[in-house]
């Protein structure tokens, strides 16, 4: 079900599967797009400020 | 034989550790993933088949599950079981999500931007940093992710 958790399980996903890989710009992107998931799972349980925009 | 990655989950889906190793097919895997021993017990447990996950989907659906009260592996075996019997997002998913998207309303009235709708953003944003990508397990990581973040959004309406 959606929700902070749901966002932090894919984030520790992709944090996990950076540091398995060796390209500097695919870890980066997927640090980025994991990072961005645990910003949002932040603000839905009220310890970091919303975001004006979605992305 | 293919190769099964394990990811042991703590309090609040944190990853604690990750085991890989080689099974010959998906029960053969679950069997070996429950056979595991695991020290502190986790909270909850993934398991994947390069990008193909096996059982988090059930798991997190379930959420939150402590194995701290169960210190044998029935518990584990029962989450694991329920959870094979889940279909992969994509796979329960009735027309591509190119389709889904054209008929989800961006915004509601107010104009506040909508969970779905910031949940298929983060899909498309996961999308444009997989395009480029070299590595192709980033690559079809990110990928994955987009559809399984659109299939939530189309679980939420």
């Amino acid at each position: 079900m959606f929700g902070s958790k749901y966002l932090r399980a894919r984030a520790a996903h992709l944090t996990a599967i950076s540091h398995t890989i060796t390209d500097v710009a695919s870890r980066a992107a997927l640090i980025e797009v994991a990072d961005d998931l645990l910003r949002w799972a932040d603000e839905l349980d009220g310890i970091a400020p919303p975001k004006s925009n979605g992305v | 034989m293919l190769v099964y990655q394990c990811y042991l989950l703590g309090e609040e889906f944190r990853l604690l550790a990750r085991q890989d190793f080689n099974a010959d097919g998906d029960t053969e895997a679950l069997a070996t993933a429950r056979n595991f021993t695991w020290e502190p017990m986790p909270h909850s447990f993934e398991l994947w088949e390069g990008t193909r996950r096996l059982t988090g989907e059930a798991i997190i659906d379930q959420a939150p599950i402590s194995l701290a009260d169960s210190r044998n592996s029935t518990q584990v075996t029962a989450i694991a079981g329920t959870a094979t019997r889940q279909a992969p997002a994509a796979e329960r998913s009735a027309c591509p999500p190119e389709e889904r998207v054209a008929h989800t309303p961006a915004c509601y009235q107010d104009g506040i931007v909508s969970e779905a709708q910031k949940l298929r953003d983060k899909a498309a944003h996961a999308r444009e940093m997989a395009a480029p990508l070299t590595d192709a397990h980033a690559c079809a990581a990110l990928q994955a992710l987009a559809l399984e973040l659109e299939q939530q959004a189309l679980d939420l309406e």
